[in-house]
């Protein structure tokens, strides 16, 4: 039994990509919606409401902290999150579980295989 | 607003932004309309911008209030509120509350009263028995003075001599008395009775500072022999036998055919110091014991037949008395050096109450440990409940915060809840031990307390006061998770952890106690169990099955000779065995199993080896072996001609013949039992050794006389033994009506099966199983009431990982695997503890065991597997629900 069981926080896509860009390093919540556009060329776009309260839950469970601003302020008065040490861990078991899930699809040829 | 965010812009961010729950909202505003901005910047305004921004508003609005998360707790002071008023406020919302979810609250009450019932049913013996002064005065000066035999250290009653030169000495004690159980018939009456007495030095109601309601108590020199015809009389026989007629001072009654004049009564509050340190005797009437110096002498001093309490005097302490009664005894065998006990023993003075208390103290002492434990389990269950309760309101407590309750009010919001539940499972518990203990007299007849424990003011003081804490303890937790949100902000902080993991551990770490805690109440139980089955398997030298006891006393008066005893007990049995379904009838001094007063001088005529034995004595009529069914090893039974022999033969016990012939033939050599003369005796034959002393106790040595005539010892009371398979009831008619053509005046007692005698003899073994087990079998249900609730959880808390992994090919059996894993976990971790526990407390449990060791590996073994499969049990079905996942589902649900 692994220590994330009985986290309050499902992890839906949004929670994911919101893990993924803090992974990356530090952002405020703009910052974090233009990431996870530009990652999946628009394919995802995750609203202001939807965003901030993903956030808000987030912080609460430990998964992300408040970041204070960075050295290389662009705008001092935003609130910037970062990953924490949870949320490392709760990302990295759900991307394993979502790995499986890839290389199983690929051995039954439902995705191409990565090339080289 | 923003420098870009102006006019008709500005106006429908408002608008979007009230589509939030007003909490979120203020929370966030600021936030969110710089984000805002952001987007309406990098998107343009156009009317696609809006709509995807209302939209999300929307969805996001009914999310958060379905979600129905609460704002963090805000620090708005009532200020000003009673704290009492307040704290009766939310008692009163909490039983309302409960009372919307019955089923719950009665679960929960229920298991609450099991826990507290079974603590206070063991406190109110623990509180009569050992903290519940004795009513007598200063009863702490009181002391049980007993001889202790070296080099074993077993204790023994004194003799009339060693009181007399104690009472002369005074070593540090002020007063004493001599003390013996006494029975006799009280005739004159329409119906002759048997009646209990006791035979007393004068001073005795003095030395326990009891006066008599009606007359006097006996004086000084009534315990000078030919003066003592007088007695005191009990309230109850009184009451019973003359009506309480306040006339009967000073006329006579007819005891044993003595004519005794009654000079006092006690009062009915008197409890008779042998109703304690006698379990089971009540004595009606009190005689002074005759003291006679002149007639002291060898055989006076060895025979040890009374019972001696004394009073510290004051200033002295116990070692000084133990001294000085030791050297009053020194005295006694200078006096007497050929005595056979001498040098062999010393004296002890032990405080009336530990002489009281003694056997059961580590009884109590046991049970109040498994109690313990059991309420922790229960509170412990109780509290996970209400958890999970709490998890289901937390929707609640918010709206509670949101309308301005602080801190304190919340936390009290969530413990009223559990103190109500605590209080009423402790009324309900207090019902329940007082049935519990108004059937303990059936179990456990034999308490040393004359009127029973009680559920009075103390002990409901005691289960109120732990119901309320187990309520406290049990309510905090839930209490605390109530504004999970604020606390997990402090945890966090300090910790850098979350507050959920935390919590999970501590979840496991109760169930892991319960089933450790379970395999220790049920290893208990189980090696007490085997412990009586064990001692219902002890070969007791003789055949228990339909054996059946009368108590019949022929008045001395009226049968004052061997012969005539004899007479009418021969006559008695002769007509008896006449009876349909009698197969055999025989009488004796003794019976197996319940010999009382013993420990006689027996000497082996062996050139190089006179020394005294001392052995268990009986007479028995010559039909005794075959009744009983004890079986010969050599030589051969008494018989009729035995009778009438003069100075007859003896028959050995295997043990008392091997060690003072060891590897030869007993029959045909000679003993003395007829100390300090020497009479020689043929031994005629050997028998297998009984149980004389009870199941536990290994047999002794023993010796058996006839009823022939010859100088060995008082004429003896016998008991009637009829070997037959009518009911006792069935058998006691017969000897009344046999009685009533030889006798009638001879007063039949009570009848009863060997069998059921030796159920008495185990009370302590089975009510201790009984209890063990009950308690074990309450904790495992709430241990797998436990075990399925954390399992559940963690399933519901995983339906998105199980269904990925069904997804991916994972089979039930794999996804049930991992789920009883969890369980499986659990399991072992608490079995684990629980073996340590149980090995470590087994000390406690050790005396009580016969046959088999606190760590016995069977019993240990069967406890630890039943105990991890019902705990799997528990997980399973869990484990069946997350195996029939459809991933589908389990994956959308977001």
């Amino acid at each position: 039994m692994s220590d994330d069981d009985e986290h309050p926080i499902r992890v839906t896509p949004v929670v994911l990509h919101v893990l993924l860009t803090l992974a990356g390093g530090d952002a405020h919540a703009y910052g974090i919606m233009k990431d996870i556009e530009g990652r999946t060329g628009g394919r995802v776009s995750v609203g202001p409401g939807s965003l901030h309260y993903t956030l808000t839950r987030l912080q609460e469970a430990g998964l992300i902290e408040d970041a204070g601003p960075p050295a290389a302020v662009d705008d001092a008065r935003r609130k910037y999150f970062r990953l924490a040490a949870e949320g490392r861990r709760v990302l990295e078991r759900e991307l394993s579980v979502w790995a499986d899930f890839v290389e199983l699809a690929r051995e039954r040829d439902l995705i191409p295989a990565p090339r080289g | 607003m923003p420098p870009e965010l102006t006019g008709w812009r500005a106006s429908l961010v408002r608008v979007a932004l009230a589509l939030y729950p007003r909490w979120f909202r203020e929370e966030q505003r600021e936030e969110m309309i710089r984000t805002y901005a952001d987007v309406l910047r990098a998107r343009g305004a156009g009317p696609g911008t809006w709509a995807w921004l209302f939209r999300d508003a929307v969805r996001t609005g009914v999310r958060i209030r379905a979600a129905g998360r609460g704002p963090r707790y805000r620090s708005l002071k009532t200020g000003g509120v009673e704290t009492m008023k307040s704290m009766l406020r939310e008692l009163g919302l909490a039983v309302r509350s409960l009372a919307r979810a019955p089923g719950f609250a009665v679960i929960l009450i229920v298991t609450m009263g099991l826990g507290i019932g079974a603590n206070t049913a063991v406190f109110s013996v623990v509180h009569g028995l050992l903290l519940e002064p004795l009513p007598y005065e200063e009863p702490d000066e009181l002391v049980w003075i007993q001889n202790r035999y070296l080099p074993r250290g077993n204790l023994g009653a004194v003799s009339i001599p060693e009181f007399w030169e104690f009472r002369q000495r005074q070593p540090g004690i002020e007063a004493m008395s001599v003390y013996g159980t006494h029975a006799a018939n009280l005739t004159g009456l329409d119906v002759p009775a048997r009646v209990e007495g006791m035979v007393v030095s004068p001073g005795y109601f003095d030395l326990l500072g009891r006066k008599p309601v009606l007359g006097r108590t006996f004086r000084p020199d009534e315990e000078e022999p030919g003066r003592a015809a007088v007695v005191i009389l009990s309230h109850a026989l009184w009451t019973s036998a003359f009506a309480a007629d306040p006339n009967l001072l000073g006329r006579q009654i007819q005891l044993d055919g003595q004519a005794l004049t009654v000079v006092g009564v006690m009062g009915p509050d008197f409890e008779p110091l042998a109703a304690y340190v006698f379990p089971g005797h009540d004595p009606d009437f009190w005689q002074p014991y005759p003291v006679d110096p002149a007639s002291f002498s060898e055989r006076t001093v060895e025979r040890h037949n009374v019972w001696l309490v004394g009073r510290l005097a004051e200033g002295a302490d116990r070692e000084a008395a133990e001294t000085g009664l030791l050297e009053a005894m020194q005295r006694v065998e200078e006096t007497y050096p050929d005595i056979s006990s001498a040098r062999s023993r010393d004296v002890v003075a032990i405080p009336i109450r530990e002489r009281i208390a003694g056997d059961v103290t580590g009884i109590l002492k046991l049970l109040s440990v498994a109690v313990g434990l059991l309420l922790v389990l229960t509170a412990v269950n109780v509290m996970n409940m209400l958890v999970v309760r709490g998890e289901m309101r937390s929707g609640e407590a918010a709206v509670r915060a949101a309308l301005g309750a602080d801190r304190g009010r919340l936390l009290a919001y969530g413990v009223a809840e559990s103190v109500v539940i605590g209080l009423a499972g402790g009324l309900v518990g207090l019902v329940l031990a007082s049935l519990a203990l108004r059937g303990l007299p059936g179990l456990a007849g034999d308490l040393p307390l004359p009127s029973g424990p009680e559920v009075g003011g103390p002990v409901v003081a005691f289960s109120l006061g732990l119901a309320l804490l187990a309520g406290l303890a049990a309510g905090t937790v839930p209490g605390l998770r109530l504004f999970r949100g604020d606390l997990f902000g402090l945890l966090k902080s300090s910790t850098g952890r979350g507050v959920s993991s935390g919590w999970r551990r501590l979840k496991n770490t109760l169930v892991v106690g319960q089933i450790a805690g379970t395999v220790v109440l049920v290893s208990g139980a189980g090696l007490v169990l085997r412990t009586l089955t064990g001692l219902k398997d002890v070969d007791a030298g003789f055949d228990t099955g339909s054996l059946i006891l009368v108590d019949v006393n022929a008045m001395r008066s009226d049968y004052p000779t061997l012969e005539s005893v004899r007479a009418l007990y021969q006559d008695l049995q002769t007509r008896l065995t006449g009876v349909p379904g009698v197969e055999s009838v025989t009488s004796s001094w003794q019976t197996p199993l319940q010999s009382g007063m013993s420990d006689w001088p027996v000497q082996p005529e062996v050139a190089e080896d006179t020394d005294w034995r001392r052995a268990d004595p009986n007479w028995v009529m010559p039909s005794y072996f075959e009744t009983y069914g004890i079986e010969l090893v050599e030589g051969r039974f008494f018989d009729r001609t035995d009778l009438e022999r003069a100075e007859g033969g003896v028959v050995l016990g295997e043990s008392a013949a091997r060690e003072m012939w060891p590897g030869e033939r007993a029959v045909g050599k000679r003993v003395n039992i007829d100390f300090p003369d020497a009479v020689w005796r043929d031994v005629i034959g050997v028998v297998r050794d009984v149980r004389g002393r009870g199941l536990r106790e290994s047999p002794t040595l023993q010796w058996y006389v006839t009823m022939a005539p010859g100088p060995v010892g008082p004429i003896p009371d016998l008991t009637l033994t009829v070997r037959s398979r009518l009911t006792p009831e069935e058998v006691r008619r017969a000897v009344v009506q046999a009685l009533s053509v030889i006798d009638p005046d001879v007063p039949v007692g009570a009848s009863a099966s060997m069998e059921a005698q030796i159920d008495r003899t185990l009370t302590v073994e089975r009510l201790l199983s009984l209890t063990l087990g009950f308690f074990g079998v309450l904790s495992l249900v709430l241990g797998m009431l436990g075990v399925y609730g954390i399992v559940s959880y963690a399933v519901q808390t995983r339906r998105r990982e199980f269904g990925l992994r069904i997804a991916l090919g994972a089979g039930p059996t794999r996804v049930r695997g991992l789920v009883l894993w969890q369980g499986a976990r659990l399991a072992t971790i608490g079995v684990v503890l629980g073996l340590v526990g149980t090995l470590y407390s087994g000390r406690l449990l050790e005396s009580f065991l016969f046959g088999v060791t606190s760590r016995d590996a069977v019993t240990l073994g069967i406890v630890c597997v039943s105990v991890t499969t019902v705990t799997l049990v528990a997980a399973y079905l869990p484990a069946r629900r997350a195996a029939a996942i459809d991933p589908l589902v389990a994956l959308s649900a977001d």
